[in-house]
């Protein structure tokens, strides 16, 4: 009776297009949107060379500092800069249309910047450009100071452009010591595929409440025959929710090859984990769908409704429809995410990936368990000693 | 009226729906009020950043965190290590700072002590960094002079004063624009969910076989059927619009209300149009109702994340901005960021005029279609 079950339940679900959309074919549509709209995001937060102008007049050719300065900024494969040497006209042009983030001119010795509005590349700009001033300013007083040290010393024989050289050596040439303790895995665009991942398992339920749907006698008048056929309950869903089980893995599979070899996730080295935390992903998936089906007495339809809603608030909570929501509401909200089985699994990815530390996984592993052990609890309940006095 | 009252009754076992995409777009536009800088100057970035001080408040450590608040945001983030860590992953902080213990007595007998900072490598993090060794580099120059924490810590102070003078050749304030653009862009999703979903759930129960077997055989002239079908659908996308646009008002501000905000407007009126155009070419192809949500979910989706409405287009890759040329929305919204640009509208008229055009183009190409397909079925 099992297999018997189990073969008509695969049947059934592959025959349903609108199940096959939402629990294999639209995880895949996301995987490729999400690839197309973020592959670019986190190259453009990189600090690239700034494409700068130079008002090149004789203002700026006397000046030595800047000159050489700015000359040295705009070489090399690390330049800060890419600096075109124009005039003041052209330079407006090119800021109007936007080919670059700012220009400069110099009078009476300082410069003057103009860009087009706030943001990050002109403040990089202005910084480096107050830094140029600041140490030509550090170099020419300690250089004055340098002298009158001399002069105190009774140094009559100064060699005033040693001093200054002597000085700007020493000033660009400080070891300021800053070390870089950044931590390797920060491509925070990872989340929205673990949160991809975590909706497609959340979306199993689609499958275990059509499924249910067949086998209650309230909903389908394929569950009044069900029910009233000599076949154990206990049988009928194991098998149902079994055929489940396997679309979903499959599905899944498919979800991780994309991801894996065409969109190039990171999922880290944790492999065991990640497949571990998949299936207990699947069956928080699967045993909401049953418990949806179970306990929300509605038709068909508002029951797909309500679950498609339910795991896209998860989804929205975890960071789907914006990154840096999970964190928000981890912070300020820890509760709602602590039973939010989306984020559970976003959150488990995301420590295997970040931290590659057991604890938070395990937490997050053995919350996905709990909450499924609790979604079959309350379905149990629901269904243990049904009787109909009409249907 | 039997059509209009199908039409409301469609509406309003929808209504769900409508908040839901409705919420999207308040919840996205209030995310993206946070900034909310009216001004016309230079306002330099400051990155939110975390200094952590095991110096114990020496004065130079002290004078070093004075610096850094001067440049950056200092934040706090509670929790331990762990929810720091995650604070830098999702970029509430850009970088963590860490003075080292022993900070001041290194630079006053001339070591170097070895400032620590963490970060995702971003742009604002470099910004950070740079801020970082203007100061360390200062304060190692005086100490060689001077041995007393308190003047080299106003030396530096003194030396990293000066800041170059900025200015803007932009009178338009970008930032408002900014805030308007990108709520019209974002509505973009709002306005193709709300209305495509809608009317194709109307239209393909109208043209479900057996209604519209009832329909044909019943007393109602056709063309009157056919004119109630359209005025119904115009006026639900109006009423849509309408709604989008007063919510606008109270999102992104007075700057709807201006001659540039009236441009922005006219550009979601004809995106509408064609919208309702692709709503109606959507529904002679769908054959059942149970297919509306998922197609009209790539559709939306697909559009939005092409054409820059969830994420700015020039943050796209140019291959996906290239192929998003044949889709409306591209045009929609590279009107709006045009819109938010654009020093002088009138001397740019030419642009926003063909990017409408393209719009109105779409329109004429959908509804086309879409009369080609009925009368194909129709005659089927």
């Amino acid at each position: 009776m099992f297999l018997h079950n189990y073969k008509y339940s695969l049947r059934l679900m592959l025959g349903n297009r609108q199940l096959v959309f939402w629990t294999l074919a639209f995880p895949l549509i996301m995987a490729l949107l999400f690839n197309m709209a973020f592959s670019n995001i986190e190259k453009s937060e990189k600090l690239d060379p700034i494409p700068i102008a130079v008002v090149d007049d004789s203002s700026f050719r006397s000046n030595m500092i800047y000159s050489e300065t700015l000359k040295t900024l705009g070489e090399g494969d690390d330049r800060v800069f890419d600096i075109s040497y124009t005039d003041e006209e052209k330079a407006k042009t090119m800021l109007s249309a936007g080919e670059i983030t700012g220009y400069v001119r110099f009078a009476g010795g300082e410069p003057k910047i103009t860009v087009m509005s706030d943001g990050i590349k002109e403040t990089v700009m202005c910084c480096v450009f107050d830094e140029i001033g600041n140490e030509s300013k550090l170099i020419t007083n300690s250089g004055m100071e340098e002298i009158a040290r001399q002069l105190q010393s009774g140094n009559k024989d100064i060699d005033y452009k040693a001093v200054f050289t002597a000085e700007a050596e020493k000033v660009m040439g400080t070891d300021t010591g800053l070390k870089d303790t950044s931590p390797g895995n920060m491509s925070f665009v990872m989340i929205e595929y673990y949160s991809l991942i975590a909706m497609a398992c959340m979306y199993s339920g689609l499958l275990s409440m059509t499924l249910m749907n067949y086998n209650l006698a309230n909903v389908s008048p394929v569950g009044k025959r069900c029910t009233v056929s000599p076949a154990r309950r206990g049988s009928r869903l194991l098998g149902s929710l079994s055929a489940s089980f396997t679309v979903q893995f499959f599905g899944l599979l498919i979800l991780y090859l994309l991801l894996l070899f065409v969109v190039r996730a990171d999922f880290g080295t944790k492999l065991p984990q990640i497949i571990l935390l998949s299936l207990l992903g699947s069956l928080a998936g699967l045993t909401l769908g049953v418990a949806v089906a179970v306990l929300v007495r509605i038709n068909e339809n508002a029951k797909l409704t309500v679950l498609i809603s339910a795991v896209m608030a998860g989804c929205f909570f975890s960071g789907m429809m914006g990154i840096t929501m999970k964190n928000i509401i981890d912070k300020n909200v820890p509760v709602l995410n602590r039973i939010n089985p989306v984020a559970m699994i976003t959150d488990g990815l995301y420590s295997l990936y970040y931290y590659e530390s057991g604890e938070r996984f395990i937490i997050d592993a053995v919350s996905l368990a709990v909450f499924s052990a609790v979604m079959l609890l309350i379905s149990f309940t629901g269904l243990r000693r049904q009787q109909y006095d009409s249907l | 009226m039997t059509v209009f009252n199908a039409f409301l009754r469609v509406i309003r076992r929808n209504i769900g729906t409508i908040i839901l995409y409705t919420a999207i777009v308040i919840i996205f536009s209030a995310a993206n009020s946070g900034s909310n800088n009216e001004s016309t100057g230079f306002t330099a970035e400051k990155p939110d950043i975390m200094v952590v001080d095991l110096d114990n408040d020496s004065v130079l450590s002290k004078g070093f965190t004075a610096f850094l608040e001067e440049n950056a945001v200092l934040k706090n983030i509670d929790g331990g290590d762990e929810a720091v860590a995650d604070a830098l992953f999702y970029r509430e902080i850009s970088s963590l700072i860490t003075i080292p213990e022993g900070f001041e007595k290194d630079i006053v007998s001339g070591k170097t002590p070895q400032v620590e900072i963490s970060s995702p490598g971003t742009a604002s993090s470099e910004l950070t960094k740079m801020t970082v060794q203007r100061y360390l580099r200062a304060l190692k120059v005086f100490a060689e002079k001077y041995s007393d924490p308190d003047v080299i810590a106003r030396k530096a102070q003194d030396a990293l004063a000066g800041k170059t003078e900025v200015s803007m050749m932009t009178k338009l304030d970008t930032a408002s624009m900014t805030k308007v653009s990108s709520y019209f862009n974002f509505a973009a999703y709002s306005l193709m969910s709300c209305i495509m979903f809608i009317i194709c759930l109307v239209l393909s129960s109208f043209n479900s076989p057996m209604v519209h077997k009832r329909t044909v055989v019943s007393s109602m002239n056709f063309r009157k059927y056919n004119l109630h079908l359209i005025l119904s659908c115009l006026s639900y996308a109006l009423a849509v619009w309408v709604f989008f646009m007063i919510l606008g008002r109270i999102m992104a501000g007075e700057t709807v209300f201006t001659a540039r905000g009236a441009a922005f407007i006219i550009n979601s009126l004809v995106f509408t149009a064609c919208v309702l155009a692709m709503a109606f070419f959507f529904s002679t192809l769908l054959k059942e109702k149970n297919a509306v949500t998922g197609i009209i979910n790539v559709v939306t989706l697909g559009c939005s994340f092409l054409c820059g409405v969830f994420v700015p287009a020039q943050f796209l890759p140019s291959w996906v901005l290239t192929a998003a040329h044949a889709l409306p929305t591209y045009w929609y919204v590279e009107n709006n960021d045009f819109l938010a640009q654009t020093q002088s509208l009138r001397g740019d008229l030419t642009h926003y005029i063909i990017d409408l055009s393209v719009l109105a183009g779409f329109t004429v190409l959908f509804a086309a279609a879409g009369i080609i397909i009925s009368g194909i079925k129709r005659r089927e």
